[in-house]
Parts: structure tokens; C-alpha cells; sequence
């Protein structure tokens, strides 16, 4: 642990106690369990916020119970409270439920056991009488798959909390006292949303040039993608940016391997660096608002703490793939699969597969990577009837880049939790049919990421929208910041050509390139006039994403991006005007990247 | 003496050949339409179009190619079938000319199978890359044999390729699914008719559906509806989604039509489910 970790904790807790004390006056008192002080061998997962309303906290044991989540909070009025979870089992059917857990209160374990409801819903665990005002409770995982509870609710009415998500938002907020601005505000010269390669990058050259960052990422750990939590290594050439990108990027390690902690230690390592990079690790931005097509503000919350802070600037880089700073900002956006005629992309060799005749949803997929290895002794798997009603016969021992799930009626950002459900069911049902096998006694799960890894999601609309035709043609642009040399790859499921395949798996389709160029006009938005963005969410046809959505690439669009900030704050302008009257100096600061150094 | 005898049985050979050369050549409802030079350059196979009222139509060609690694190379022969579409139909062994493998052993029955069904694949990973990206170099043996690299194909390709012949199955591919199917298609769509839609919409290959629906216009979707249903009943993923988002309003607006969509319901995939579900309600 780090000298910063050691001083953050105490502080966390603190809040966290003041949080749940200020309720404490009332008859009611609501818990995030994100809050926990103690989350024994929970995981905190924010990643569906906006479709489930919270953080929660998961059992990700891949089959083992985890340690007991813990906290301690006190009762203004004691006597007796009727209490409540809120949960889901994630994989309903016609057997025991995956993900059971129990609840604790003192010394006492509720026999109710919960995470049963097919939804996310309060279940009713039962009533307790408080007779102390400090007191402790206690999540016992009863399975290590995957159980969850965003939160724990008591109250000395026995009415059930609204299970729907608006009223249920209004109710939170207003239990927590959330329903207004956030207190503390920051200023900044330039508020990056997003700490993949693309965020990282661009707060590196944004900083250089002297300007004061924010970098907001909801994770512990930088990379996105790249990190040692999903571990997909970086592809792609660095162009302009190869002093930058190689502060952090990774090696060419197999997808899923541990060696991706190495790099996070160095990403990391680099961005502390800069003095004038503030970082929000565990922060995740939930709202932006813009007027006159100018954001003005982007405010986030502590993932544990709910802790919140309003982020002032001028700019704005939205490098959160899934575009949701404009999302929120109301800029324009696309998403799906293109008609072939929308961008005259098809390519009569892959028909359908490639660009389809009429657009639809069938962006490419999400993945889970995971892995097992070779233990001393035998080990033991239990049976996962569950996971078997995805994963049917299939048998495997590790996942790769094809373990991808994507369907025309799933979007790839607000059916988020069920894809990786449903990825979490095909890795324990084919690692169950593998460990069946004669020989695979000592085989067992070494890691499973719960974290799903994008591809494709929202595209911000820029100036310019990046199509296929670009690479064919290979368009020559004025404003060229980022080069790329890699084929142009796109997903589909291998079910749609093969019945027999699993619904899991994808295969992808080729056009090879000896290189080509992204315009600088691609990474800002179109209507809004102080965003900027960075990734995959980039502006772009759904085949324009194809070459230009790994990780060096995003990575260049990031540092283009830095630089032409610089310029902005320098001109008192905005991303388009950089374009129409200060190109120059844009490409002169790009094409002089590597001779640049780091100046603080 | 002895010369004369040989040069007698030589004569006699180029005269069965010529024969029977003529009689696999000689269908009158069959006609030369394109050429299929092998992958090499060596070879120019001629492909003939078979034209049949009664029975399909169908294309075919005598192929003989060369099958090379870095140093030697065989000849190879087949008979092999397209249908309408481009596709790979099936294929024939020519007698006395049975595929080998590395070992000069003849190929299984099945392995034929194995074959046809990887030739069969449009996307079949053999296909995809040059050869050599399939040669395990850790277990690669040298071998004087063609396909010599027994137990050195990488797994990703086992499940295609038959044991010890990498090589004949890569190249047959390539010519097999390579740019004479564009070709035939194009012929196919010069001489379209009638009797050629309902065929390929009669085959089982979803991509042969997939060409003639391509050619669909909305009213065709209304006229020849119960031809379409009985394609969706095949249960092909990706030609459903296709046909389900295809689809023109006014079969939406009819009811005989949509209880059609209803009662093949158990036989659609969750895509094509997605898009009708959305039109039927
Ligand atoms: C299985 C798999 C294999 C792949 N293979 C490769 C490969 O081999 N090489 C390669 O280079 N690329 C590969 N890709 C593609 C590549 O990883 C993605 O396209 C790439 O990550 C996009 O980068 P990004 O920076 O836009 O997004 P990300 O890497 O997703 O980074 C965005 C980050 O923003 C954070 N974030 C999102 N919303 C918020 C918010 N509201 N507040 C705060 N933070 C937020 C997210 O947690 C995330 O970490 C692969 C992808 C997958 C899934």
C-alpha cells in the first residue's frame, strides 16, 4: 500500500460515517454499501450507475465465498427497524441462485437468504430492534458468484422503497441530500472525463503545455482497457506521439495476462509526475450541462464516499468511450451500424457482416477476459447449472479477444450489466465443461476481470466523420494528427454464419492498409463548441471505428487533443477556431511531440 | 518389337483419355463460361455452366492445380460443383486420382468429409491467411513430402484441415472460394430469370438466399411471402435478421401475413426476434 492510500482511508471512512450520520435523525436510514468501510473481498462496482442508479458491491469470489463487507454507523432513535437490500440475482432460472448472500446485524445473521429478486428490487430481510446507537453490519457471501447489494435500508414503517428507477432516484437523492449542486467546486484550465490511453494521453501533452488538468477516471487504476483490471494490450502505431504514448502504453503481452500490473505501475508512476495533472481516481462524472452549446460544468462523485465536486473549465475532453460527456451535453451522436449506402461503405466480399444493406444495432461486442492455470493440488469447481444455459457444451480454459457478445436488441452501454452477465455465465459454464475433462483435475480459475471491455458505443458527430473510405482511399488531410498503419477490423458474432457456434464467441473481418491518416476535425464535436474527444468515441462511421479504436491510436487522438487545448487557452478560442486559424502552430506542436520535453 | 508394343499402348491410353475427356466434357446442356487459372499461374481449368430445366443448375470445373510448400510441388485433382450463388456445392474425385495426404496415404472417407465441409466454410480460417501463418515452428519437422508438417498445424485451423494435408486443403480453398465466385455471381446475374430466383431461394445455403434477396424489392417481399417464410424456417441467423429488417410496412399491415411471422416464431434467432417483435406490435 502507498503513503497516499494510508492516508486516504481514514478520511474515506470518516466521510462515509458522516454521510450515513446525517440521516440519522430522521426514522429512516439509507447505506450504500459502496460506503462500507470494510468491504472484506466485495468489489465495488460503479460501472452501471446510470442504469441501476448506484454503485454496489459485488462477491466476485469465481466460486468461492468472499470475506464478509463490514461498517459500523450509528442510530439516533434505538427501537425497532424493518430493513431492507436492494439486490438482483443475475441469473434467474430453474435452479439454486448464483450470487446468495446474508445480512448481519451485531451478532445476529438473518436466516433470510437475499438476492433472489429477478430485477433490481428492495427484498424485505426482516425487523431488528436497535438497542445500542453505534452498531455494525455485516454482507455474508454465501456462493463467491457474483451476489450484490447496492444498498441497505431501514426504517421504522414497514414501507417498501420505490423499485422504479425515476422515483427511486428522486428517493435516494433526497434521502442523501443529494438533490442539490454539489458543495465544493474546482476549477481547471481543462476537465478530462476518462482515464483509458486516450484521457491519459491527452493530460500528459495538455499538461506540458502548462495547462492545469483534471483528470477524471472512475477506476483506482489508469488505462482503461489497458489496465491490469481488463488487460488488453495496446496495438497500434504512435505516430507524432511516441515519447508520450510509450510513458503509457503496454507490452505486447497476451490479452488477459498479469504483466498488464507492470504497465499500470508505470502509467501511473508517469502521471504523477506532472504536477499540473490533478487526478480523481475512484471519481465517476454524472452529469454535464451545457448552454449555448458551451459546457459548463461536468460534476462527478466518489465512487465509495458519494462524495461530490462540480468541474469548472473552458474544455472539455470526453475520453470515457462511451461519449458520455456529450451524451449529457446534448452533442450530437451516433450509434449502430450504418446502412451501407449512409457512407458508401460496403465491401461486397463480407456483405452483410461488413456494412448491412439497413442499419441496425449490431455494433461489435463486449468482452470478459479471464483465465485459468495449473494448480499444486486438486481443486474443485462447483456445478453451475446457471451458466450452463449460455455456455451449453462449450469447453475452454482461458478467454481471448473473440469471447464477445454483442446482439442487435442489447445497447452496448444501457444493457451493460446483463452483457457482462451474460459473459460471466459463458466463462463459468465452459471453465466447468473444461474441468469435467480427464486430466484437468488441478485446473482451476486464476482470474476472472468483472469489468466488461467496450469496443463500440456512442461516436460523438465532429466537423469531420472518419469513414471507411478514408482508409481506402487513403485521404490526405491538412489537419492529419493522428497516423495509422493497421488494418481496419470489425466484429461480428460467429453464431449469425454458424448455428452450431455459442452466442459468445465473435470473428473478425480484415482490410488490410499500408496506412492511413484521422483529421483533427474528428476529435471535436460538431455542436458543442468547447468539447473535445478522444477514443473510441470519436467521430466516426461504425466501419471508421474499425482501425483507429486500439489503444495507440486512441492514445494519439488524446495527445492531438492536449495540444490543440493549449492552443485554445492561449488564443482565448475554441476547438474549431484552432482548425480555421491556428493549424499551423497545431501541427507544428504535433509533428514536434517527441523533441518536446517534460517541463515541470 | 517391343517398341511397337509401347507405342501402340500409348496411343491407346491418349485415346481412352481423349474419350473420356470428352465424355465428362460432352453434355449438351452444358457450355464453357469462364476460366480458373490455378493459384500459380500453371494451370488454366475451364468452368462450365449446366443448364437444366428440370433438375438445378449449376456450375462446374475439372480443376488441376499445383500444390506447393517452399520446395515441392504435386498435381491435384477434383471435380468440383458451384451452384447459382458462387458456392462451393460439392466436389467429386477424379478415378485413379484420389487426394493423398503427406503420408502417400489416400484420403478417408472422412476426410473428404472434413473437407467438404471446410470448403464449404466462407469463412474458414484456412482461408484467411498465407499458409505459413498456420505452421506451428515450434513442432515444425522438415519433411520432403508435401503437407509434410504433420502435427505441426496450429490448433486454430485442426477442426478445418485434415491431418497432414495443410497444403492441398489451403489451396483448394483459395481457388475454390476465391474470385471465381464473383465471377459466377456475375454471370448468374447477367443471365437472371425466374427459374433461377427459385432456385436460390430453394437452397439451403443462406448465402445463396442472401443473393436473390438482395435483389428484392418491397413488393417482391409481398408477392412471393410464403417463398420467404419458408427460408426464415431454416433457421440461417444472419439471412432472418436480414429478411426481418427488410421487411416492407404492408406485410406489418397484414394479418394472415403476420400470423406467418407468428407461427415460425420458435425457428428465429433473438435478432431477427428484436426487429419483428418491435414491427408486430
Ligand atoms: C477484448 C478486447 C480486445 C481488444 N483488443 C485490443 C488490442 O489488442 N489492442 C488495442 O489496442 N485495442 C484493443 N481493443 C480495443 C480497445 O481496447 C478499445 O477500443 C479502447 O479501450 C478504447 O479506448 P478508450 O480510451 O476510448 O476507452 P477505455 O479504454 O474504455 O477508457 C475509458 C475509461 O473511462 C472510464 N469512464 C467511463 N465513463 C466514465 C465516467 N462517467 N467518469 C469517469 N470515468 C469514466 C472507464 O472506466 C474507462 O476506463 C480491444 C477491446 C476489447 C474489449
Amino acid at each position: 500500500m502507498n503513503t497516499k492510500t494510508i492516508c486516504i482511508k481514514p478520511v474515506i471512512t470518516f466521510i462515509g460515517i458522516l454521510l450515513i450520520s446525517f440521516q440519522l435523525y430522521s426514522q429512516e436510514i439509507l447505506i450504500e454499501t459502496e460506503s462500507f468501510t470494510d468491504k472484506g473481498g466485495w468489489v465495488v462496482d460503479p460501472q452501471f450507475v446510470e442504469q441501476m442508479g448506484s454503485p454496489y458491491l459485488m462477491a466476485h469470489g469465481i466460486g468461492k465465498p468472499v470475506e464478509n463487507a463490514k461498517t459500523t454507523f450509528s442510530i439516533h432513535k434505538k427501537g425497532n427497524y424493518h430493513i431492507w437490500v436492494r439486490t438482483m440475482n443475475w441469473a434467474p432460472g430453474n435452479w439454486e441462485t448464483p450470487g446468495k448472500f446474508q445480512l448481519k446485524i451485531e451478532n445476529n445473521t438473518f436466516s433470510k437468504v437475499l438476492g433472489t429478486s429477478k430485477k433490481w428490487d428492495w427484498e424485505y430481510v426482516g425487523e431488528y430492534e436497535f438497542s445500542n446507537k453505534k452498531t455494525s453490519i455485516e454482507l455474508i457471501d454465501l456462493t463467491g458468484f457474483n451476489g450484490r447489494c447496492d444498498a441497505i435500508y431501514f426504517s421504522k414503517n414497514k414501507i417498501t422503497p420505490p423499485s422504479k428507477s425515476i422515483e427511486l432516484k428522486k428517493w435516494r437523492e433526497k434521502l442523501t441530500k443529494s438533490n442539490k449542486p454539489p458543495k465544493k467546486t474546482e476549477n481547471f484550465d481543462l476537465v478530462i472525463v476518462g482515464g483509458g490511453i486516450a484521457g491519459c494521453a491527452a493530460a500528459i501533452s495538455a499538461a506540458e503545455q502548462g495547462l492545469n488538468v483534471a483528470l477524471i477516471h472512475d477506476r483506482p487504476v489508469l488505462g482503461g482497457n489497458a489496465s491490469g483490471e481488463i488487460r488488453v494490450h495496446t496495438e497500434g502505431i504512435y505516430g507524432y506521439f511516441e515519447r508520450i504514448l510509450k510513458m503509457i502504453d503496454t507490452d505486447h503481452y497476451p490479452n488477459g495476462s498479469s504483466e498488464a500490473y507492470d504497465d499500470d505501475d508505470k502509467r501511473m508512476k508517469n502521471i504523477k509526475s506532472y504536477k499540473n495533472i490533478h487526478l480523481f481516481l475512484n471519481w465517476r462524472a454524472y452529469d454535464a450541462s451545457s448552454k449555448n452549446n458551451l459546457i459548463k460544468f461536468v460534476d462527478a462523485k466518489h465512487t465509495s464516499t458519494s462524495e461530490r465536486i462540480r468541474f469548472k473549465a473552458p474544455l472539455f475532453v470526453d475520453s470515457t468511450g462511451d461519449g458520455w460527456v456529450g451524451f449529457w451535453s446534448n452533442a450530437n451522436f451516433m450509434y449502430g451500424r450504418e446502412s451501407k449506402s449512409t457512407f458508401n461503405e460496403g465491401w461486397e466480399k463480407h456483405g452483410e457482416l461488413w456494412s448491412p444493406k439497413i442499419a441496425d444495432n449490431f455494433v461489435m461486442g463486449s468482452s470478459v477476459l479471464w483465465g485459468s492455470k495449473e494448480m499444486e493440488f486438486t481443486s474443485k469447481f462447483p456445478q453451475v447449472p446457471w451458466a450452463l444455459e449460455v455456455a451449453k457444451q462449450h469447453a475452454a480454459a482461458n478467454g481471448e479477444w473473440k469471447w464477445e457478445f454483442s446482439r442487435n436488441d442489447l445497447n452496448q452501454i444501457d444493457d451493460a450489466e446483463q452483457i457482462r452477465d451474460h459473459m460471466l455465465k459463458a466463462i463459468f459454464g465452459s471453465f466447468y465443461n473444461e474441468k469435467q475433462k480427464e486430466g484437468n483435475e488441478k485446473l482451476a480459475l486464476e482470474w476472472v476481470s468483472y469489468l466488461v471491455g467496450k469496443r463500440e458505443s456512442r461516436r460523438l458527430v465532429g466537423d469531420y466523420i472518419y469513414t471507411f473510405n478514408d482508409v481506402k482511399n487513403q485521404t490526405k488531410f491538412e489537419d492529419a494528427v493522428v497516423l495509422e498503419k493497421r488494418s481496419v477490423d470489425v466484429h461480428y458474432q460467429q453464431k449469425l454464419n454458424n448455428p452450431e457456434k455459442p452466442n459468445f464467441l465473435s470473428e473478425a473481418l480484415f482490410y488490410r492498409t499500408t496506412g492511413y491518416q484521422l483529421p483533427y476535425r474528428s476529435l471535436y464535436s460538431k455542436n458543442i463548441n468547447n468539447l473535445f474527444m478522444a477514443g473510441r468515441d470519436f467521430s466516426c462511421s461504425h466501419i471508421g471505428l474499425g482501425g483507429p479504436r486500439v489503444m495507440n491510436t486512441t492514445g494519439q487522438m488524446g495527445a492531438a487533443v492536449g495540444y490543440a487545448a493549449s492552443i485554445c487557452k492561449k488564443y482565448n478560442t475554441n476547438p474549431r477556431v484552432v482548425y480555421e486559424n491556428h493549424l499551423n502552430e497545431l501541427m507544428k506542436l504535433v509533428k514536434s511531440s517527441s523533441k518536446q520535453k517534460q517541463n515541470n | 518389337m517391343k517398341t511397337y508394343i509401347f507405342k501402340f499402348s500409348v496411343l491407346i491410353i491418349i485415346f481412352v483419355t481423349a474419350l473420356s475427356s470428352f465424355n465428362s466434357n460432352y453434355d449438351p446442356n452444358c457450355k464453357k463460361v469462364l476460366e480458373l487459372p490455378s493459384l500459380d499461374g500453371s494451370f488454366t481449368n475451364d468452368v462450365y455452366f449446366c443448364k437444366n430445366e428440370a433438375k438445378e443448375s449449376f456450375f462446374y470445373s475439372q480443376i488441376e492445380t499445383s500444390v506447393c510448400n517452399d520446395t515441392l510441388c504435386r498435381i491435384v485433382n477434383l471435380k468440383v460443383y458451384w451452384d447459382l450463388a458462387g458456392n462451393f456445392k460439392k466436389f467429386d474425385t477424379i478415378p485413379g486420382k484420389q487426394l493423398t495426404k503427406n503420408d502417400h496415404n489416400d484420403f478417408t472417407s472422412a476426410d473428404y468429409s472434413k473437407l467438404h465441409k471446410t470448403l464449404k466454410d466462407n469463412y474458414a480460417v484456412i482461408g484467411k491467411k498465407h499458409v505459413g501463418a498456420f505452421i506451428d515452428n515450434k513442432q515444425f519437422r522438415k519433411s520432403n513430402k508435401i503437407d509434410g508438417v504433420s502435427g505441426a498445424t496450429k490448433r486454430e485451423i485442426k477442426e478445418e484441415v485434415v491431418d497432414g494435408a495443410l497444403y492441398s486443403t489451403h489451396t483448394l480453398w483459395k481457388l475454390i472460394n476465391g474470385r471465381i465466385k464473383e465471377q459466377i455471381k456475375e454471370y448468374t446475374h447477367t443471365n437472371y430469370n425466374e427459374q433461377f430466383e427459385q432456385q436460390l431461394l430453394n437452397s439451403e445455403n443462406g448465402s445463396t438466399n442472401l443473393f436473390v434477396l438482395q435483389k428484392f424489392k418491397d413488393e417482391d417481399y409481398v408477392n412471393k411471402f410464403n417463398l420467404v417464410i419458408e427460408v426464415m424456417k431454416r433457421k440461417h441467423s444472419l439471412i432472418n435478421f436480414y429478411i426481418s429488417k427488410a421487411l416492407p410496412e404492408t406485410i406489418f399491415k397484414n394479418n394472415i401475413q403476420k400470423q406467418q411471422l407468428k407461427d415460425i416464431w420458435s425457428y428465429l434467432d433473438e435478432n431477427s426476434k428484436s426487429v419483428l417483435s418491435k414491427k408486430l406490435n
